[in-house]
């Protein structure tokens, strides 16, 4: 008998609520003893009293939540599991494979997994991928192999998004910059992505990844409903390069009204005045 | 009661709704882990928020072999360790710290009660992380022994000895804490 067991049946007893008592051996022991039985008071005093309460966590936490389960499965509907699976699992967060406890599998545990379903599919895919890719630079003007490149480019497309829209939530500014260069990659053709971009730019801390955002923001056809959005934007924003560069998209792709509200806010004197001077530049080489 | 390991098998399986079933039934219990290993509400929040994002980002990697919880707790000791590695230089906002403990004299048993939960605070807030932490995934996140070796990797017998070490530094500073506040 150590002092060791008997700690050990306290927390157990203590933490699995197990009501089993000590057994007459260990109570003659534990009578011999008494710093374990101070010991043991201690465990049960701080055991049993509500040190420290549950807190509960906002709505915010309930939302952000929500949000992200709701983006992952309109990206599963869009890309088979097996891409989605890959992509989340090798490129977001590549960084955390390294740091993450992953259960170690035997050798023979590797090789039978070889042989179940999943890996024999994705090497069909890839093999299949490979020989479409051959066929594609064999026959380009082929209209079977323009569909199925067109397919290919659909997918990776998807693919990009996905990884896009991961990017852009990491905490780190640098990373978010990456996923906005993966956005650019996608031509904006994904509303969702667009609307996360727009929302980034409306609050990220990082200048450059708000410049970037605006960057790649010219390569939308139209901004649609996010017009008014942007130019709301460009309207409030405090940072100056920031705001001046919200003033060069809308003045060289937004449509004629929002072009004409904002001229008419800046002669209105609304504006600080070095935009007021640059969108009055802008205007005047327009002419020209 | 459902088994959150066949929850997490759907999951992985593709069913993405029941990933809201596991993050109602845990949410408050890992928020908290977050807040008594002292960060902010805030913090936590984000920390909750990413672990689960690890949870579905890596939910083919779930094979089972440990409890549900005890793999959600790797993911998140994981998820802390790598925010405070890119963040060198952001201070641990440690709201165990900030509690200070109350001179005034005793007026009755509620308001002991409550000046001995402050001293049981400032002892675990007192000893280092590692000891604080097999205290903490044990006394309030109810982990056994079992999952708490296979989470630390382990063996049981080390993890006993480590724990009874722990609490002898929480009792030794909280018999310190005691004497200086009487």
């Amino acid at each position: 008998m150590t002092n060791q067991q008997i700690i050990d049946w306290k927390i157990a007893s203590l933490a699995n609520n197990d009501n089993s008592e000590l057994s007459e051996e260990m109570q003659r022991y534990l009578e011999q003893n008494s710093q374990l039985q101070e010991e043991l008071l201690f465990i049960e005093q701080f055991w049993t009293s509500d040190v420290k309460p549950l807190v509960m966590p906002s709505d915010k936490l309930d939302a952000n939540f929500y949000q992200m389960l709701s983006r992952a499965k309109t990206a599963q509907q869009h890309i088979p599991e097996q891409y989605d699976a890959q992509q989340e699992t090798t490129q977001p967060l590549n960084d955390y494979r390294a740091s993450s406890k992953v259960p170690s599998l035997s050798l023979m545990d590797k090789v039978k997994s070889w042989l179940t379903p999943m890996p024999i599919a994705q090497f069909a895919t890839l093999t299949l991928v490979f020989v479409l890719g051959y066929n594609i630079n064999k026959a380009p003007n082929s209209e079977i192999n323009s569909e199925a490149y067109s397919v290919l480019q659909q997918d990776i497309s998807s693919l990009t998004t996905v990884l896009a829209m991961s990017m852009l939530q990491k905490d780190s500014a640098s990373e978010r910059l990456s996923g906005v260069a993966y956005s650019r990659q996608t031509n904006l053709s994904n509303p969702v992505l667009v609307e996360q971009l727009i929302e980034l730019l409306a609050r990220d801390k990082s200048t450059s990844v708000r410049l970037a955002i605006i960057n790649s923001l010219g390569e939308l056809e139209s901004f649609g409903l996010f017009e008014q959005q942007l130019l709301t934007m460009a309207t409030m924003e405090e940072n100056l390069l920031v705001q001046i560069e919200l003033c060069r998209l809308l003045l060289n792709y937004g449509s004629v009204e929002i072009k004409n509200l904002l001229t008419e806010q800046s002669s209105q004197q609304q504006l600080k005045p070095e935009v007021q001077e640059f969108i009055k530049a802008q205007s005047m080489a327009s002419y020209i | 009661m459902f088994d959150e390991k066949e929850l997490m098998f759907q999951v992985k399986a593709g069913q993405l709704d029941k990933l809201a079933t596991l993050f109602e039934n845990n949410k408050v219990q890992l928020f908290n882990y977050f807040l008594r290993r002292g960060n902010s509400r805030a913090l936590s929040e984000d920390l909750v928020q990413e672990t689960f994002m690890r949870i579905l980002a890596y939910r083919i990697n779930f094979t089972g072999s440990s409890t549900f919880k005890s793999w959600m707790y790797g993911i998140a000791r994981n998820t802390v360790a790598e925010h405070y590695r890119k963040n060198k230089n952001q201070a641990l906002n440690c709201d165990m710290e900030d509690e200070e403990l109350t001179n005034a004299q005793t007026l009755g048993e509620e308001f002991e009660t409550k000046q001995q939960n402050d001293i049981f605070n400032q002892s675990l807030a007192s000893i280092s992380p590692e000891d604080r932490e097999i205290i903490l995934l044990s006394r309030f996140q109810q982990l056994n022994y079992q999952e708490i070796s296979a989470l630390l990797d382990c063996n049981l017998n080390t993890l006993k000895s480590r724990m009874r070490n722990a609490i002898s530094k929480l009792q030794l500073s909280y018999q310190q804490l005691v004497g200086d506040n009487s």
